[in-house]
């Protein structure tokens, strides 16, 4: 695994925030239908990710069923939550085309957060950081709580 | 606030002053227990809705923090603490991880350590506590600390409202008491004159005016019933004692001054005229056969010839001549100031004259009662009274000799 976390931040604190920060994703979005469990899939080269394997079975309250797909084997269907890990962005855009409409939550490796990505998560030399891209969250199947668009908001999606 | 150099005579306090001072410690207290009482419950209230108040905008700071704390993001939390604090009374806020670890804060820029925030610890519980629950368990709490500065004012502004109203109300009361002090003095005072101008001046006739208070009113009616009485008691004394002083002056069967009045003129008289340089004549008269008219007619009969004579008498001389009975048939009559001799001959010939027509008697009888006078003047014939009075008897008698029913001066003394 390439070492992506910058110096202050070694790599078991951005795993452990970033199992963190889906989970609390997770709890802030509401289905048309509860999930049980949460089918978390994992698509690509998600190497800051590898921790939320262990969120299969039970944590935080939840039930989740996490697999991992190859970037060429994307689902198209059986996912609640679909994480990207970084991936060329019309690949990307291609899987996420397949699953418009659909009640999911996705969730990237992007530094940018262009795209239909509805949340990105970025290592930052600082640490971890996560950005929300409000077009594709109102276009979204799930609904987001609005505290945690709140969270968002105030940061003005970039250029 | 209580005038003491107002006092009455002798150092003791005066009726106003006390009833004063009773009204403005009636009026303190009633109004230091209705403030204090107010002060309490409106504490009380204040306190019941700064803690209602507190727990509202510690929920609405949960609520708002509870996303940015699950996703651990402080700047968002501090934003949010500092939106909930900024529009509210809050001096400060803080997010705490059920660790300890301070996770956002926010201060009201110039609040902490002030007077306000001490005021504020003392009446409420500081700081106030709410958790912020995520899917049931408790992510971090909410520690609140209300802002003083409102609360200072407000209780500023029932203070001087307090003192605003015990001020009013301390005048209102005062000038009640003023009032109704008028209402129970003045009838007082009136008595208090009244009673002093009766035991001073002997000014009875004056009454006490009704007073509007119903026992002044009686005691005042009371009080008026007592002069009353003492005025016809004065009354009746004064009358008494004139006709004692009459009494005293006067003979009782003719009316005349009496021989003790006379004298005492008499004296005075002689008195003022060597001061004066002036003459007075002095008549002794007495009556012609008289002892024959008490024996033959009795002493009724005796009495009325006196009383004729009297009439007769006063009838011949001018007001301010006097004339006197001396006892039995003999009168006496004081000319002053006498400037001729010639006027006293000419009274003694008026006197005659009247005597000339006889006295009608009831039994229907007609009787001549004659007078022989003997005059003696002053300075002339005598240097007092006494010898005045010895010298007109003496006089009297020369006539009474020579010749009843006619008047002789006295001789002037050897050497003259």
């Amino acid at each position: 695994m390439a070492a992506v976390a910058g110096p202050g931040a070694p790599e078991a604190s951005v795993q452990k925030a970033v199992a963190q920060r889906v989970v609390a994703l997770i709890g802030y979005t509401r289905w048309p239908a509860a999930p049980d469990p949460y089918r978390v899939c994992i698509v690509g080269d998600a190497r800051h990710a590898t921790l939320l394997h262990a969120q299969d079975g039970e944590a935080h309250g939840y039930r989740f069923a996490v697999r991992t797909f190859a970037e060429a084997a994307a689902p198209t269907a059986d996912c609640d939550v679909l994480y990207l890990g970084a991936m060329a962005r019309p690949v990307r855009e291609a899987i996420l085309a397949r699953w418009a409409g659909k009640p999911v939550l996705t969730i990237g490796e992007d530094e940018e957060c262009a795209g239909a990505l509805m949340f990105c998560l970025a290592v930052r030399g600082d640490g971890l950081s996560m950005r929300a891209n409000l077009d594709s969250i109102a276009r979204a199947g799930v609904k987001v709580n609005a505290n945690v668009l709140n969270l968002f908001g105030r940061r003005k999606s970039p250029e | 606030m209580i005038a003491r150099n107002n006092n009455g005579r002798g150092g003791r306090p005066t009726l106003l002053d006390l009833l004063n001072r009773t009204t403005l410690r009636a009026v303190l207290t009633a109004v230091l227990l209705v403030g204090i009482s107010n002060a309490v419950i409106a504490v009380l209230l204040v306190r019941t809705q700064m803690d209602h108040n507190l727990e509202l905008l510690g929920r609405a700071a949960a609520d708002t923090v509870e996303a940015a704390v699950v996703f651990d993001d402080r700047e968002a939390a501090n934003e949010a603490l500092a939106k909930v604090g900024a529009g509210n009374n809050l001096a400060a806020i803080r997010v705490v991880s059920p660790a300890g670890e301070e996770l956002a804060a926010w201060t009201r820029a110039g609040a902490g350590g002030g007077w306000s925030e001490r005021l504020v610890e003392l009446i409420l519980k500081q700081p106030h506590c709410v958790s912020v629950v995520r899917d049931g368990a408790e992510i971090a709490e909410v520690r609140l600390w209300g802002y003083g500065e409102p609360l200072l004012r407000f209780l500023i502004v029932s203070l001087l409202v307090g003192v605003l109203a015990f001020a009013a109300s301390a005048l209102v009361a005062y000038r009640m008491s003023l009032r109704a002090g008028r209402k129970i003095v003045r009838p007082l005072e009136e008595l208090a004159q009244v009673a002093h101008a009766a035991r001073c001046e002997r000014q009875f006739d004056r009454r006490i005016p009704p007073a509007a208070i119903e026992e002044l009113h009686s005691l005042g009616d009371d009080f008026n019933a007592l002069l009353t009485e003492l005025q016809s008691w004065q009354e009746q004394v004064a009358l008494e004692s004139e006709q004692l002083t009459y009494q005293a002056n006067h003979d009782p069967l003719t009316g005349l001054h009496n021989r003790l009045f006379f004298e005492k003129k008499l004296a005075a008289r002689v008195e003022h005229a060597r001061k004066a340089g002036e003459r007075l004549a002095v008549f002794f008269m007495d009556g012609d056969r008289f002892k024959e008219v008490n024996d033959e007619l009795g002493h009724e009969v005796g009495d009325q010839v006196l009383q004729g004579i009297a009439g007769r008498l006063r009838a011949a001389l001018r007001e301010t001549d006097i004339v006197a009975r001396l006892g039995g048939d003999e009168f006496a009559v004081l000319l002053s100031p006498v400037r001729e001799t010639e006027h006293a001959v000419h009274v003694a010939h008026n006197i005659m004259s009247r005597l000339e027509a006889p006295l009608q008697l009831p039994t229907g009888d007609l009787r001549k009662a004659g007078l022989s006078i003997g005059i003696a003047f002053f300075p002339d014939h005598a240097g007092d009274a006494a010898d005045l009075l010895k010298c007109a008897d003496q006089a009297m008698y020369r006539a009474k000799k020579t010749n009843p029913g006619s008047f002789v001066v006295a001789e002037s003394p050897r050497g003259q």
